[in-house]
């Protein structure tokens, strides 16, 4: 028996929430987003901030309304194993993280699947817009946690957006920022009550640009997009869910413009964070 | 096999794509022959095997057993539907580099990716051996058919208390390049081979149920909803160009990959690129209308072939023939 | 549970076998395109794959040895290979256990000291597993090893042999084996009639013990020949293939 610790019960569940009667639940079939102020195509404000932790070589930090998520850049630094033998290009490592509070249902302190193949994803976006050829030998390493998660696919991409935001902080020399940006496909049509296998009903669904936890509830489909503007060039693509080619491209297309928004958003928070530096130090 | 590759190799095999003359003599979209058989493992539901001609081989099985619903705690949902678990294993054998844990990376990978695919949450939960079921907290898909196109509904047996859940284990046995494609080929056909055991419940009044699985070999239902699993293509970007079906040095040369997934009436049910490399937009949505025609082409043709063997095999059995599986024999 | 009957009156097994007698033994070699050797046998219902890598370079430079080869043995279950499908980790003290019998089995046979400071890896992959899963895997990764052409000093043939009720029985399979019989798995040298590996885990009298190894190294000679068979069409097949 382990006696160095004192666990939980084995089996725990999270207390049902009874909503007061008068609670109304946010349902696509109205006319207006979860959060009434927003336009389908209208992406959440972003706060970004560089500089947030002392110890990392670069470090950034993004809102965006309830999804938070700090990332830490540290390189570039030597590789610890060369188990892989010499190879002439630096090594890009991302992990995320999710703290146990971040989401409705607490998650387990070891990194489960889930986080790996995130992990795996962001690296995937992140390796084109770095020059890892100038830095043979060495690995820099991309540490993002989440804090608080509000959907899905917007954590995916305020991450994607965070460590480019963070790397170039860290002065780690890019061909250019990488921006990310999600997309939900959500009918706002009730589902008739006989579901036919082959087809849905011939209304595409509604493209909702960054949707939150309550809209993606009710998602047919999903897409997140890391792309360059300067570049052009899509570094990463996830769809997951149905959808019609058409939809996808019309998607596609929404979501470069919207990268290109965050982008100004990340040009403006680099400069501020470089004349803040100025002035600290003068 | 390689896992490392030279210059000179990588620079003829780009010049070659650019030509529209691959390694091995085909073209750009040429897909290498496949043979594909069913019902070679005689202790599950259902069972697939795929081989690509130049190594790949891929072992795909069914299993249906009796679990508990899951039920999502916040929107009760699930207690009416079935669950499908999917979890991949690159066996050492397959190459070199997957030894010990060395494939731990690529299982998780491509578990993730067929969950996505085939189930119906977008952040899906995979159960482990080392955790228990890490339950996707935020989302609650409310179609009965997610994108794999099973209905799960028709899984269920008890409502609220008992469930079909399919277990689908794929086995990659030897690695010759463009293990999704195969591995989607052969769950389409180990789902066409699957077969259910019929249940018959019984109504104990108070709302207790019990159920009894029939053991009636020939009286048994297929899976619903399988004519719309989709099967992926994957297509990877080496200089300006595209192809399909890469070889092992091919793959090592490619810059950025794109598995998409489409389903028999042409809807996309997945996307995800993988490796490091970055691709224009517009080339992004020549490669997903590519695609989506090549895969619906390879539905049709897979499905014929099913269809063919699965009649044949009907034949054998009425005219009292035993039916012989070729298994590994197959040359 | 209703006692099954393993033994008919008539002296029939449960799958209407002789004590004697074998199950039907199917095999082939070269499946696999990476490997350098590869072979798959099926014995009855259970299934096994081996692959064969080697020699090459060592993986942990601390294990070499200076002046022979090391043989590294690694197994693994598939889920779907039992009848409930269970996933096994690679580090299940079971197959650890078996996969140091393997070793222990072919290392006095292989000609380790012609190929000093590198590494043989045999894996083996169970598909279906109906009995006696340790003799398929021992003549399966014999097989293999021909196949990638290392050398060795004879063929390893293995068969398990037990006490069925009233009489000595070779080959058990599933059933039997999980009912309370002793079993003994013997891995012979054809040839010299040397035994490699012996293993038994049950209890036996040991009165009966000459009677079962005699007829489990009777059933290894009748593996001996099947194995041969296969190996001779295989080496017949590429010579002619090469003398064009």
């Amino acid at each position: 028996m382990d006696r160095k610790r004192v666990p939980g019960p084995e089996l725990s569940v999270a207390p049902l929430v009874e909503y007061p009667v008068d609670h109304k639940r946010w349902t696509p079939y109205g006319e207006t987003r979860h959060d009434a102020k927003r336009q389908p195509e209208d992406m959440r404000p972003i706060y970004l901030k560089t500089g947030l932790i002392n110890q990392a070589n670069g470090s950034a930090y993004i809102e965006l309304e309830k999804t938070k998520l700090a990332c830490g850049v540290y390189g570039p630094r030597p590789i610890k194993r060369t188990g892989q033998g010499f190879s002439g290009k630096g090594v890009l490592n991302c992990e995320i993280k999710f703290a146990t509070f971040s989401c409705a249902k607490r998650r387990s302190n070891m990194r489960d699947p889930q986080e790996k193949e995130l992990s795996l994803i962001v690296t995937q976006a992140l390796t084109p817009a770095v020059r890892l050829e100038l830095l043979p030998k060495s690995a820099i390493d991309v540490y993002i946690t989440v804090l608080e998660s509000d959907g899905w696919g917007s954590c995916l991409s305020a991450a994607i957006t965070c460590a480019s935001a963070a790397l170039a902080h860290a002065g780690i020399e890019m061909l250019d920022l990488v921006a990310g940006c999600s997309a939900s496909y959500i009918s706002n049509v009730p589902e008739s009550s006989s579901s036919s296998t082959s087809g849905s009903s011939s209304i595409p669904p509604q493209i909702y640009m960054d949707a939150d936890l309550e809209e993606e509830k009710y998602e047919q489909g999903a897409i997140v997009l890391a792309y360059m503007p300067s570049l052009n060039e899509v570094t990463h693509v996830l769809q997951s869910g149905k959808a019609e080619s058409t939809t996808i491209s019309q998607s596609v297309e929404h979501c470069v413009e919207a990268c290109n928004k965050i982008y100004a958003v990340m040009h403006h928070a680099l400069l501020e964070s470089i004349n803040e530096s100025k002035n600290n130090s003068l | 096999m390689p896992s490392l590759i030279s210059p000179a190799e990588r620079d003829y095999i780009l010049k070659g794509v650019e030509c529209n003359i691959r390694a091995d003599g085909r073209q750009r979209p040429d897909y290498r022959e496949v043979i594909l058989e069913t019902g070679v493992v005689s202790q599950t539901s259902g069972s697939a095997r795929v081989r690509i001609a130049g190594g790949t081989d891929v072992l795909v099985s069914v299993k249906a057993e009796i679990g508990p619903v899951q039920v999502d705690p916040e929107t009760g949902d699930g207690a009416d539907k079935g669950q499908i678990i999917c979890s991949v294993e690159c066996a050492p054998s397959a190459s070199q580099q997957f030894e010990g844990r060395g494939a731990d990376d690529l299982n998780n990978e491509i578990t993730q990716m067929m969950s996505r695919i085939l189930c119906n949450n977008t952040t899906s939960s995979y159960t482990s051996t080392a955790a228990s079921t890490t339950g996707s907290s935020t989302t609650a898909s409310r179609q009965s058919s997610g994108p794999g196109g099973i209905n799960l509904q028709k899984l269920c047996i008890i409502p609220g208390q008992q469930c079909w859940i399919l277990y689908i284990d794929a086995l990659i046995l030897d690695y010759g390049g463009n293990l999704m494609d195969a591995i989607f080929m052969g769950t389409r056909a180990a789902i066409f081979d699957t077969r259910i055991p019929k249940t018959e419940v019984q109504d104990l009044g108070d709302g207790q149920f019990e159920f009894e699985v029939l053991d009636d070999a020939e009286d048994t239902d297929p899976v619903e909803g399988r004519e719309d699993m989709p099967i992926c293509i994957t297509l990877n970007k080496i200089g300006a160009c595209h192809i399909v079906d890469a070889s092992p040095l091919e793959e090592l040369c490619t810059e950025a990959r794109l598995v998409v997934a489409v389903n028999r009436s042409g809807q996309l049910c997945g996307l995800q690129k993988g490796q490091e490399g970055g691709i224009e937009p517009s080339l992004l949505l020549e490669m997903i209308q590519f695609g989506k025609t090549m895969g619906q082409t390879l539905i049709k043709q897979l499905d014929t072939k099913i269809k063919a063997e699965a009649d044949a095999d009907l034949a054998k059995r009425q005219r009292g023939e035993p039916v012989h599986k070729l298994g590994f024999f197959a040359q | 549970m209703s006692r099954v009957e393993l033994l008919s009156p008539e002296g029939l097994r449960i799958d209407g076998r002789r004590p004697a007698e074998l199950r039907k033994i199917t095999s082939t070699t070269a499946v696999l395109s990476q490997a350098d050797g590869s072979a798959y046998l099926e014995h009855g219902n259970t299934k096994v794959l081996a692959a064969v890598y080697g020699p090459r370079e060592a993986r942990h430079r601390a294990l070499v040895l200076h002046d022979r080869a090391i043989i590294n043995v690694e197994f693994n279950v598939a889920p779907f290979s039992t009848g409930e499908r269970r996933r096994r980790t690679k580090n299940d003290k079971r197959l650890l256990e078996m996969a140091s019998f393997v070793k222990q089995t072919f290392e006095p046979v292989v000609v380790t000291t012609l190929y000093a400071r590198s590494q043989i890896d045999i894996y083996l992959q169970i598909i279906q597993h109906d009995g006696g899963t340790l003799q398929a895997c021992i003549n399966a990764a014999t097989m293999a090893l021909i196949d990638a052409g290392i050398a060795m000093t004879d063929y390893v043939c293995a068969c398990t042999a037990g006490w069925v009720e009233r009489e000595a029985a070779i080959d058990l399979n599933h059933i039997e084996e999980s009912s309370d019989t002793s079993e003994v798995t013997v891995a012979m040298l054809p040839k010299s009639g040397k035994i490699t590996l012996m293993q038994m885990e049950s209890r036996l009298h040991v009165d009966k013990l000459e009677e079962v190894l005699s007829l489990a190294g009777e059933g290894c000679k009748q593996m001996h020949v099947v194995m041969d068979k296969t190996i001779r069409d295989r080496a017949e097949d590429l010579a002619a293939k090469m003398a064009v």
